[in-house]
Parts: structure tokens; C-alpha cells; sequence
């Protein structure tokens, strides 16, 4: 049998690791269940997944990170079932949208000032040994304020004041909250290069507003907004423009500013449909393989059937969130469940559809498989969100 | 109550339609990432910019090319722990057989054939865990129609004149010589790559298949063909050359040399080059039937082959001064061909009128011998009626045998050929010879030389195929 140069020969604790794992995945759904009765039996099962996949990818792209990342996965369960637990004190926060908006602004703001720029991206804070990317967390922030926010309000966000042709307006001051989120959304953009984070809270407020108040007009005014938006940047912000010029030309410059996405191609390509096999592919060609391109390496080892089956498992996770949104009672919570749940889905969506080249790249992790510390537990909270969500219905009955 | 229950459905309506536009999205995302991993997948995987194949070569021992008798001109060996790639010939088969360059691409044979050499069988590429059962240790094995032999004298008797020299099998198409100087050493193309690609002289340039030049006066024979077929002259043409045509309006084409030919029939139009008699059968056929007679001849076909050609540049027919017209009958005018095309021109005369598609790759075996691709004959177009194209072939014979071409003979062998001096706007003029030459034992080669900037095609460019047909004559006594 052949074997790669690059392949990675187990050490000890990688062994322990991956036995740690093992125990890990099998016996915390078997926890859960004693943690909480009634809760969403297929949301768990479907992330373990994903983790899986993760440690399988890291152990093979980067060895050094794969003990690390399965520390933040295990960081990441011991936060889920905290959430589970003291979930009802965390919704009670839905209570009050304004001191849950004041919060994301502070994070945000946090990041404004005190931000450090890594890799390109200037969206980091660094306390003494950890780097944190608060807009992880400011993302779940934003949920709790949309959420609560516009069902308060979806009355009166749906009285027109003033009407333009099919275009109905309310007053601006209860506009004003969603146009401060899109504001954030657009310094993001600017500000600190993070045009992924910025794209998946725009789209989130986009998705959260039409949920709740059924207004055609904020998808239009959006979109309008959007639009102008990234045009004006277009021609302003010159890493915007080398963006779009490498989404739309990337064979210009394949060796110098579109490498990482021709690799990305490269390797997809070359996986072809059953893929080139576990470590026979070569995915350490693309910089930054283990964070935002790690979709690019699945493909490359495990082929179209390897994308697929992690695909599915984000569009699975989708159906059971849109379900437990569906049958919850509580406006407030059915808004936020959905709002997490299609959440994840947009920011896999995202990086998707920016390594495959359908729209342009943008930097931001893959949920639950990317490596990131931040990330992942950021991730667990939303699905320790959405558990207790699902948990409190079965509980109180339907 | 009634009101609240409306508001709860109404947001399970929204989130559904939400959910809609998510499967949409995600229709596409799959849908266009099928494209890229089936589709797309051999396109990408073959994609010289993709560095895999290459990697993958550390591990697999990267297939032979060799020459028509299995002389190997590109092998692997092991150095360390991974292979070195090695070109015993140098610089003498570095444009058709290319290099393997790590961050620089492939080129030539390497860069075509790159899919088989490198032993990534794309049979069994996308079958994942099965390939790697099946994977082979060694690439497969690239035989070319090239003659080492052959090869070799046209790369001497070229010295250290830029230009390029194409052979053919005339009957096949089977590319045996493929020589464009100056030239670079591919065993050292990772080290020298800065240097080369600033040279002036453009080392990497393959002018045999894709330099442009001017075809000066070796069009002749296709005006002459075109001329006789068409009724406008016939053999028995004869003017009266007083040393330069005069166009009416102040200008006048001359001779070379400042010559007069007198009384000339075509026959002698030909041997002797004779510019007054072909000016004037370019004003006599007209633009129009001037388009048609290179349509005719295939220039502007386009040549679908097994290595990379560039297609000759046309004037516009409809906008050509008089002036202009008058030059194209001498081969000049904005007209620019390969050599490989002059050579496929050669080949119409000397084949019965037709004209053979050149190919390079022989045949394509895996390291257990089985062949898995086989080059053949294949007719590329036929041109002219028997009759036209053997006429010419003997005016061309007469050529080598009385004319300009003097210098190329060979006892023994019958060689028909055009000499050309292509004017040149940026120096000295260039030499052309092309042709074709018979052997005793039946097989012919057509051939093409270009010298640049170096003078007259019958003084410069006719011996360097003298050299190149001797050593035909000497692999004919061998094997």
C-alpha cells in the first residue's frame, strides 16, 4: 500500500484522543437524554456528527490542533447542557429586547475598539491566552433582540404610515432598531474586513423581520439596501473589489490573489464522486484548509457522497429547528428557534457556497466543523438554545 | 384569542416560505457542486495550475517518453525519497517534449500527456477507496513518432541560427522532427525559469508549431496551383520578366538580386523564384479567388491535433490594395504561417494532393505493456486533383534540381522543394525551405525550415534539410 508523504503517523496522545472521543460521542446523548426528558432526539445525534467530521478532518490536516479541537468540542457539551439547565432564566432575557440589543452594541463595539486582526479579518479580542471572536457571540445576542424585538412590535412594524406604490412604510422610530442592526452589519463590512459575518447578520435580520411581521416591504428595502450597499463598497473598498474580481475571474490570477479558491476547485475537482480516499488527496495545498476551506478537503478525500452526507446533516439539523419552531407556543421562542436554527443553516450556506464559487468568498467557519474555539461553543450554545426550547414544549404539551 | 392564533400561523406560513428559499439555495449548492466533482472533475484534475498530479509524482514513478525506437528522451529516477525527472537529450528535445516544471506548469508532451505520464489513471481516479487498491506504481509509457536520429541532425545542422525545422512522414502526418532554436535545457527549467522567461530571444517559444512568420516566396507553388485550376493560366504561361512588375501607380516589385528573367514559362517561374510572374498572377486571380485558394488549401481550417498549434493569420481579402495583392502572390502582405502549416502546404504536392493531419504521439502503453492509445493516418484535407499537385511537385523538383534549391541535394533521393526569402519589417530578411524528398525505399518526408533574420532560403535554409535527409538516409540503411 501507498503511502502519502504527508501522511501523519498516530502519536500517543492522538490515541488517547481519539479514544476520548469515542467515549465522548457515544455516551453524551445517553446523558442527555437523563439530563433532559423530551427534548429533540435527532438535533444531538446530528452535530456529533458534524464534530465527528471534524476530528476525522483535523487529525488529518492539522495533528497539532486535533487535541485542541476536541477540547472546545468537549468545552462546547459541558456549555450545552448548562444552557439546558439554566435555560429558563437565559429566555427570561426575552423579556427585555433593549438590554439584549444594548449587549450585542457593547460586543460589537468591544470588538471596534479593542479588536485585533487576525488572518485579514480585524475581528478578534485577545485576553492573555485566549482569542475570542465575539461576533460568535454577538450573533446570538442579535437573535435574542430580533426575536424579542419584533414580536413586541410586529403589530405596529406592519401599520403602514406612509405607503410608496406596494412599498408600505411605519413610522421611522420603529424602524430605527433594524437599521441600527444593518449599520452594524455594514462596519462590520467595512471596518473590520469581516464581509462573512456581515453578510450572515444582514441575512439574518432579513429572515427574523419577514418571519415575524409577514412585510414583503423590509425584504424589498433590504435588498434595495444591500444592493446599494455593495455597490457603493464596490467602488470604495478596494479588498471588496479584489473579492468580486476574484469570484468573477479567478483563472486572472490563479497563482497569486485567487489561489486559495483555485485550490479550493482543485481539490474538489479532484475528489471527483467517491473521492480520492482519506489521506491520499493532497488539501494541504489550500491555505487555511482546517477553518473556513475544510469543506474543500471533505471533498477532496471523501468526493460528492462525502459533501453530500454533511450537507445533509446541516439541512437535517435545519428541518428538526424549523420543527420545534413550528410547534412552539411562545411567539418569542418559536422566533428565536428559528432564528437559530436558520442561522446555522445561512452560515454554512455562506462558506458553501463561497469555497464551491457560487457566490464570493467570504471568511467565516463552517458551524461544528471548522476548527475554532469560538466557534464551537458559540455553536453548542445555539443548540443548547434550541434543546431547552424543544425540551420546555413536550413538557408543557402542545 | 382568535387574532393571536391568526398571527401564530401567520408566522409558521413565513418561516415555511423561508424554508423554501433555503431549499432553493441549497438546490443550486448541490447542483453546482455535481458540476465541479463530476463534471468539471477531469478538467480540473488534468489543470496544469492543479500542483496535485504533481505531488502525487513524488510517490509514483513518472512515465517514459521516448522516440519512435524507444530511445528514451524523458525518464524518472529515484533520488531520495522522491523522483528526479531526466532529459538525456537537453536541449534538442526540450520544445515538443516539453518539461515538468513544480510551480511553472508543464510543457510540450509533458504538459499533453500529463493525465497518463503521471500514472493519476482517471479510469480509476473517482472510484476513492477502490483506486487506491488498483493504484499504479509507475506511470504509463508515452511512445512518440519523433526520430532521435532525425532530430539530432536538425538540431546541428541549424547551429546557432534562431528559427525552427518540422518533419513529417508525408504519407502519415507522423511528426519525426520537431527542432526551434535557440533553445533551453529542461533539466534545469525550475532553476533557470527567471532568466528564461525574460530572454529576448523567447527560448520558450515553440516557433515550429506556433512562430508566425511571413511564407515569402514558398506560397508560390499554392499560387500556381490555384492559378492552373482555375483556368486563368495554363501550363504553357509564359511572360516576359524585365526585372520588376510594375504595379501603375509609381511602384514596382522587383527581383531578388536585382535579376531579369526574360522569357519565362511557369515551369521556370518556379525554379527561378520568379517575383514579376506571381505578382502578376495574384492581380490576375483577384482577392476574392485568392481567399478562396487558401481556403482551399486549409488555411483556415482549423487543426485539432495532439500537441498545441497556432492557426495562421489571413489578411482581410476585401480591403487589399492593388499593392497588396500583388505581395500576396510573393507570400508577403500580412500574411503569417507556422512552419508546421508550410509544411503541411509541402505535404498537398507531395501526396497525391492531399494533405495529412500532423500527429506526435505514437502510442500510449502502461507499465504492463498493454497499449491504451494508438496514434494513426488521419487526412486533414484534400486540396488539389492528382494532376495539379503532381505538375507542381515536378516544377519543385526542378527547384532542387536546377534552381534555387541547389544546395539541398542528395544523390539518390528525389527531393522536390521552394526556396523562400521572407522580408522582414524588423531586420534582416528570413530563409525558408520547404519541400518534400523520396527515398529509394518508397517512404517521404515533408519538411519546413526557417532561419531567421539569416539571408536566402536557397543559400541558408536548403542545406540544413541536405543534412536532415542524409541522416533519413543513413536510419534508411540501418533499419
Amino acid at each position: 500500500m501507498y503511502l502519502s508523504p504527508s501522511r501523519h503517523l498516530l502519536t500517543t496522545t492522538d490515541m488517547i484522543v481519539t479514544a476520548l472521543a469515542c467515549l465522548l460521542f457515544f455516551f453524551a446523548p445517553l446523558l442527555l437524554r437523563r439530563w433532559q426528558k423530551g427534548g429533540d432526539e435527532y438535533l444531538f445525534p446530528l452535530v456529533i456528527f458534524l464534530c465527528s467530521v471534524s476530528m476525522v478532518m483535523l487529525l488529518r490536516l492539522k495533528p497539532a490542533l486535533y487535541r485542541a479541537q476536541f477540547q472546545w468540542i468537549a468545552i462546547g457539551l459541558v456549555v450545552m447542557f448548562l444552557v439546558i439547565n439554566y435555560a429558563d432564566y437565559l429566555l427570561r432575557f426575552l423579556d427585555y429586547p433593549y438590554l439584549l440589543g444594548l449587549f450585542s452594541l457593547l460586543i460589537i463595539f468591544s470588538v471596534l475598539i479593542f479588536g485585533t486582526s487576525i488572518g485579514g479579518n480585524k475581528n478578534w479580542i485577545v485576553f492573555g491566552p485566549f482569542q475570542v471572536q465575539p461576533s460568535e457571540f454577538a450573533k446570538l445576542t442579535i437573535l435574542g433582540f430580533l426575536a424579542s424585538y419584533l414580536q413586541e412590535n410586529k403589530n405596529t412594524l406592519n401599520l403602514p404610515s406612509r405607503s410608496w406604490s406596494f412599498l408600505h412604510l411605519p413610522p421611522l422610530r420603529f424602524l430605527a432598531p433594524l437599521v441600527v442592526i444593518w449599520g452594524i452589519s455594514l462596519l462590520m463590512f467595512v471596518y473590520q474586513r469581516d464581509l462573512g459575518s456581515a453578510l450572515l447578520f444582514f441575512g439574518m435580520a432579513l429572515m427574523m423581520t419577514y418571519a415575524a411581521t409577514s412585510n414583503k416591504t423590509y425584504v424589498f428595502l433590504a435588498l434595495g439596501f444591500f444592493m446599494l450597499g455593495s455597490y457603493i463598497s464596490y467602488l470604495l473598498f478596494g479588498h471588496v473589489r479584489v473579492r468580486v474580481d476574484i469570484w468573477l475571474h479567478p483563472w486572472a490570477d490563479p497563482m497569486g490573489k485567487a489561489y486559495q479558491i483555485v485550490q479550493s476547485m482543485f481539490a474538489l475537482g479532484y475528489g471527483g464522486l467517491f473521492g480520492a480516499g482519506y489521506f491520499h488527496g493532497y488539501p494541504n495545498l489550500i491555505p487555511e484548509v482546517h477553518t473556513d476551506f475544510i469543506f474543500a478537503a471533505i471533498g477532496e478525500e471523501f468526493g460528492l457522497f462525502g459533501v453530500f452526507a454533511v450537507v445533509s446533516a446541516y439541512l437535517l439539523i435545519f428541518f428538526r429547528g424549523v420543527r420545534i419552531a413550528m410547534y412552539t407556543a411562545n411567539e418569542k421562542e418559536k422566533l428565536l428557534a428559528f432564528g437559530l436554527t436558520g442561522t446555522l443553516l445561512l452560515q454554512a450556506f455562506i462558506i458553501l457556497a463561497g469555497v464551491t464559487r457560487l457566490i464570493p468568498l467570504t471568511g467565516i467557519t463552517l458551524p461544528f466543523v471548522s476548527y475554532g474555539g469560538s466557534s464551537m461553543v458559540s455553536g453548542f450554545i445555539c443548540l443548547g438554545l434550541l434543546l431547552a426550547i424543544s425540551g420546555k414544549e413536550k413538557k408543557h404539551g402542545r | 384569542m382568535g387574532a393571536d392564533k391568526q398571527n401564530k400561523n401567520d408566522i409558521n406560513k413565513n418561516m415555511l416560505r423561508i424554508v423554501r428559499v433555503f431549499i432553493f439555495l441549497f438546490v443550486l449548492l448541490l447542483a453546482n457542486l455535481s458540476y465541479l466533482q463530476v463534471v468539471k472533475s477531469d478538467w480540473l484534475t488534468s489543470n496544469s495550475r492543479n500542483p496535485r498530479l504533481l505531488e502525487r509524482m513524488d510517490s509514483v514513478q513518472r512515465g517514459t517518453i521516448t522516440d519512435c525506437n524507444g530511445v528514451k528522451l524523458a525518464y524518472s529516477e529515484k533520488e531520495g525519497s522522491s523522483y528526479k525527472r531526466v532529459y538525456p537529450f537537453g536541449a534538442v528535445f526540450a520544445v515538443p517534449v516539453g518539461y515538468v516544471g513544480k510551480r511553472i506548469g508543464n510543457a510540450g508532451v509533458e504538459r499533453s500527456e500529463n493525465a497518463k505520464l503521471s500514472g493519476a489513471n482517471t479510469l480509476y481516479h473517482q472510484l476513492g477507496p477502490i483506486e487506491q487498491l488498483l493504484e499504479n506504481q509507475q506511470g504509463d509509457t508515452v511512445e512518440l513518432t519523433l526520430n532521435a536520429n532525425l532530430q539530432k541532425a536538425a538540431y546541428a545542422a541549424m547551429g546557432n541560427r534562431r528559427g525552427a525545422v518540422v518533419v513529417m512522414d508525408t504519407y502519415t502526418g507522423a511528426i519525426l522532427a520537431m527542432v526551434s532554436k535557440p533553445s533551453f535545457n529542461p533539466n534545469f527549467i525550475n532553476k533557470q525559469w527567471n532568466s528564461l522567461i525574460k530572454d529576448k530571444q523567447s527560448p520558450l517559444l515553440n516557433r515550429a508549431v506556433q512562430g508566425l512568420y511571413p511564407p515569402g516566396s514558398t506560397i508560390k507553388p499554392l499560387i500556381a496551383a490555384a492559378a492552373l485550376e482555375d483556368g486563368v493560366i495554363t501550363p504553357q504561361y509564359t511572360i516576359d520578366c524585365k526585372g520588376y512588375y510594375d504595379l501603375g501607380d509609381g511602384h514596382k516589385i522587383k527581383e531578388a538580386h536585382g535579376e531579369v528573367h526574360g522569357h519565362v514559362d511557369l515551369r521556370q517561374g518556379i525554379e527561378k523564384s520568379c517575383n514579376v510572374m506571381f505578382a502578376g498572377l495574384a492581380i490576375k486571380l483577384g482577392d476574392k479567388r485568392l481567399e478562396e485558394a487558401f481556403r482551399q488549401f486549409g488555411f483556415y481550417d482549423i487543426l485539432h491535433t495532439d500537441f498545441p498549434t497556432e492557426d495562421p493569420h489571413m489578411p482581410d481579402f476585401k480591403k487589399l490594395s492593388r499593392g497588396e495583392t500583388a505581395q500576396i502572390g510573393i507570400g508577403q502582405a500580412n500574411l503569417l504561417i507556422s512552419p508546421l502549416r508550410m509544411v503541411m502546404l509541402a505535404d498537398v504536392f507531395g501526396n497525391q494532393g492531399r494533405c495529412m493531419k500532423p500527429y506526435i504521439i505514437k502510442k500510449v502503453m502502461t507499465p504492463q505493456g498493454q497499449t491504451i492509445y494508438e496514434g494513426r493516418p488521419f487526412l486533414f484535407k484534400t486540396v488539389l486533383k492528382p494532376q495539379w499537385a503532381n505538375l507542381i511537385e515536378g516544377y519543385m523538383k526542378d527547384v532542387v534540381l536546377y534552381g534555387t534549391g541547389r544546395r539541398a541535394q542528395v544523390a539518390g533521393v528525389s527531393i522536390a522543394g521552394k526556396t523562400g526569402t521572407a522580408e522582414n519589417p524588423f531586420g534582416a530578411d528570413h530563409a525558408w525551405f520547404i519541400g518534400t524528398a523520396t527515398f529509394k525505399n518508397g517512404r517521404s518526408i515533408s519538411f519546413a525550415v526557417i532561419l531567421e533574420n539569416s539571408g536566402y532560403g536557397g543559400a541558408e535554409a536548403a542545406p540544413v534539410i541536405k543534412d536532415v535527409i542524409k541522416a533519413m538516409l543513413r536510419e534508411n540503411n540501418n533499419g
